[in-house]
């Protein structure tokens, strides 16, 4: 008899343990499509005594690729950040589609040598300084774009620091969830899940390493500062420096620099890299024409004879010529006072606009001409945008291996719990013929036991 | 590799979204004739580009420069020839009243003295508003006259020139003190040559004697001659003008072959290979057929349509 019993007691564990492993398929299944879910497994093991023991429901996941995933999902996001704000700059140096400012810098030399064929015509006057003012708007609007694509990554800083805020209180919250209520019995998965799934969401912001031993959790950027530890966040900030720019603070300090990753990393090098760069080289040139074509104009007599007048309003330095260039107050008030000539009693001398003409092709910088400084600028715009999608691209690539690899171990595939549940039930089922079996040998036996009584 | 669903769909929809942005970049490219539609599709060609249209724009800046340098050459040509006309009329005149000594003096100088007069307004052409003659003084006429019908020259040597390429630049005119007022001032021949006729030691009548009429005819051939010199350099300035208007002519031929080498430099750099483009896209456009038909057999395969 204590054999029968313990054979009832074995199908009985049986029964049980299938059933978990029906509801374990079943939750897989329901979540085959949920984002960041981990499939669940029942682990099985035969007991010591009678049937089989559970030893608990594993979630799978793959540890190193997950937060190799993480570490790509913030490069992509960064070179997608800049790939995004290159492309709205390029778009505005496009001279193939008429929206760059080649036009107006060959409009307004060539003016100047088209005056050189009649100085004293009021009609190439005007001709010259409608092309003066042109160039000045087109330099002014050019450097007011950039200035605005750098307002929007400074404020898209602070609004990034905002969200890796709410992110890692969440995240510190589900931790300390976590470490409250979980033990060696009941494994909070879904809320491992959860905040796995939080913390690749913060990866998209900014590059985050986690470090999970001997029950103490611990976030991190990619440089080691904290952001997490256990259940408690590192709130940052966005703190205004003197020029309005944001800074990204943890406490006292200064991180900014050390954003490795992410849309914040990508704002920060439009912000501080790319645009100001492209601003300086506009400023250059702005500058350069200045102060080229003020040396041969003020140098020069108007027609009425006088000189010493300029035709762009002088500026002390490069810093923000983009901005600031604009027809001196002497041109705005008549045409008279464009110098082409280089002798005061000679109203027909076009030596000056001759050589101011020839600004265009002549070497004023140490990389060549007006035109090729241009050129250099729209290459540089170009060559970043072009670099900024092969970085996109190749991240994307990356991080969509990484993904399948993790999906691999880690998701729900629908067939194979399909099948298991096939198991399950014959396994229940196998479990019940046991029991319905042992009942009969049982019924058997008491109606033996009647007999022989 | 253990293989699930959720796989199979995001490779589905990566390989759909790759294939549409080839097919939107080949049929950018179709639809616009051009190969670089953003800077970032060839940074260096983009670069090139900035500069050939720079530098096309400079030739048709050239190109106008020389167009205007010729009207202004052959007009001066028109107003020399019309100068030469009357500087003859002035000769034979000159020359007339040497032969026949007995017609009184006024029958050529009233001639003579107008003729002076329109070679004073010939020199003092101007083109499209501009003085022709007056070197870089363009606005105001080259030659006044005085009351005592001497003339001055208020214009300047410079011989202006224009631009017709990076290196080269093309003079436009010639100023009058290398024409009319040079080392032979017309002005001052023909005034001479009326004096002559009329001057002292008076007309030349029967009573004259030989030593005045020798004296008199003497002059007179004087400011003839250098008349004559002054016709002869007069065509000199002449050819001059012809071969500045034919150099004029020969940059403007020479700039288009420029500008042809330049838009074909653009075009080789940035008009799209329709046949190319063209196969792109229909290669791409088999392959998203196939991808989605694919993607379509994959979801149909399942345990669940074989219990």
């Amino acid at each position: 008899m204590q054999v029968l019993g313990s054979v009832l007691n074995g199908a009985m564990q049986s029964l049980l343990a299938n059933q978990l492993g029906l509801s374990v398929a079943s939750q897989n299944i329901s979540n085959a499509q949920t984002p960041g879910y981990s499939r669940q497994r029942l682990n099985l093991a035969p007991s010591s005594v009678d049937g089989v023991d559970v030893i608990g429901i594993e979630a799978l996941r793959d540890q190193l690729a997950t937060s190799r995933y993480n570490q790509e999902t913030s490069n992509r996001s960064s070179q997608d950040t800049l790939q995004q704000g290159l492309q709205d700059i390029q778009g505005s140096f496009n001279d193939t589609q008429g929206t760059g400012m080649l036009s107006s810098l060959t409009t307004f030399f060539n003016s100047f040598q088209a005056l050189s064929v009649d100085p004293t015509s009021l009609t190439n006057r005007q001709a010259v300084k409608q092309a003066g003012q042109a160039l000045s708007s087109a330099f002014q609007s050019q450097a007011a774009n950039l200035n605005n694509q750098l307002q929007t990554a400074n404020h898209a800083v602070a609004t990034d620091v905002g969200s890796i805020n709410s992110l890692t209180s969440q995240i510190a919250g589900l931790t300390k969830q976590i470490q409250l209520s979980e033990n060696v019995n009941s494994p909070q998965n879904e809320l491992r899940d959860q905040r796995a799934q939080l913390v690749q969401q913060l990866s998209q912001t900014v590059d985050v390493k986690q470090i999970e031993s001997n029950g103490t959790y611990e976030l991190t950027l990619g440089n080691g500062r904290a952001l997490v530890f256990n259940g408690d966040a590192q709130t940052l900030s966005a703190q205004p420096d003197t020029n309005g720019m944001y800074r990204v603070k943890a406490g006292n300090f200064d991180i900014t620099s050390d954003i490795g990753g992410g849309d914040l990393q990508g704002q920060i090098q439009l912000r501080d890299q790319m645009i100001p760069g492209y601003l300086n080289q506009m400023d250059q040139l702005a500058y350069a024409v200045t102060q080229n074509v003020n040396s041969i104009h003020s140098a020069a007599y108007t027609l009425d004879g006088n000189t010493g007048i300029n035709f762009f309003a002088p500026m002390a330095a490069a810093s923000g010529a983009a901005s600031k260039i604009s027809l001196s107050s002497d041109i705005l008030a008549s045409t008279r006072n464009i110098a082409a000539s280089q002798n005061a009693t000679a109203a027909g001398g076009n030596t000056a606009a001759i050589a101011i003409g020839n600004l265009l092709h002549n070497p004023v910088f140490s990389g060549g001409s007006v035109t090729d400084q241009y050129g250099a600028l729209v290459f540089n715009i170009g060559s970043d945008t072009a670099n900024a999608q092969a970085n996109f691209k190749e991240h994307d690539a990356l991080a969509t291996q990484l993904q399948n690899r993790m999906q691999s171990v880690s998701g729900v595939s629908v067939d194979e719990e399909t099948v298991k549940i096939l198991q399950f039930q014959r396994s229940f089922q196998a479990s019940a013929k046991v029991i319905s079996t042992v009942d009969q040998l049982l019924q058997t036996a008491l109606a033996m036991v009647g007999t022989v009584g | 590799m253990r293989i699930t669903s959720g796989q199979n769909y995001n490779d589905l929809l990566r390989n759909l979204e790759s294939i549409r942005e080839r097919m939107a970049q080949a049929q950018t490219e179709i639809a616009s004739g051009n190969k670089i539609n953003q800077l970032s599709d060839n940074p260096a060609g983009a670069a090139d580009l900035v500069r050939l249209t720079g530098e096309k724009s400079e030739i048709d800046q050239y190109t106008s420069n020389a167009a205007s340098a010729k009207d202004r050459l052959d007009y001066s040509d028109t107003a020399l020839g019309t100068a030469q006309t009357m500087v003859l009329r002035v000769i034979t005149l000159g020359q007339l009243a040497l032969a026949n000594p007995s017609n009184p003096g006024s029958a050529y100088t009233t001639e003579i003295n107008g003729l002076r007069d329109q070679i004073v307004s010939v020199a003092n052409t101007s083109f499209q508003g501009t003085s022709l003659f007056g070197g870089s003084v363009t606005n105001k006429p080259p030659y006044v006259v005085n009351p005592d019908q001497s003339v001055t020259y208020q214009g300047n040597s410079d011989a202006t020139v224009v631009q017709t390429g990076r290196a080269s630049t093309l003079q436009t005119q010639i100023p009058g003190d290398q024409v009319f007022s040079g080392s032979i001032n017309v002005f001052d021949a023909v005034k001479q040559l009326s004096a002559a006729i009329t001057g002292s030691p008076g007309p030349i009548t029967a009573a004259s004697t030989g030593a005045d009429r020798s004296a008199v005819q003497a002059n007179i051939q004087a400011q003839v001659s250098k008349l004559q010199q002054f016709y002869d350099s007069l065509s000199a300035v002449r050819s001059q003008v012809g071969s500045l208007s034919n150099a004029a002519q020969n940059t403007q031929s020479d700039l288009q072959a420029y500008e042809l080498a330049r838009a074909s430099d653009q075009s080789r750099i940035q008009s799209a290979d329709l046949a190319q483009a063209t196969t792109d896209f229909t290669q791409n456009q088999t392959a998203l057929q196939a991808a989605i038909t694919a993607g379509a057999k994959i979801s149909q395969i399942s345990i669940l349509n074989y219990l």
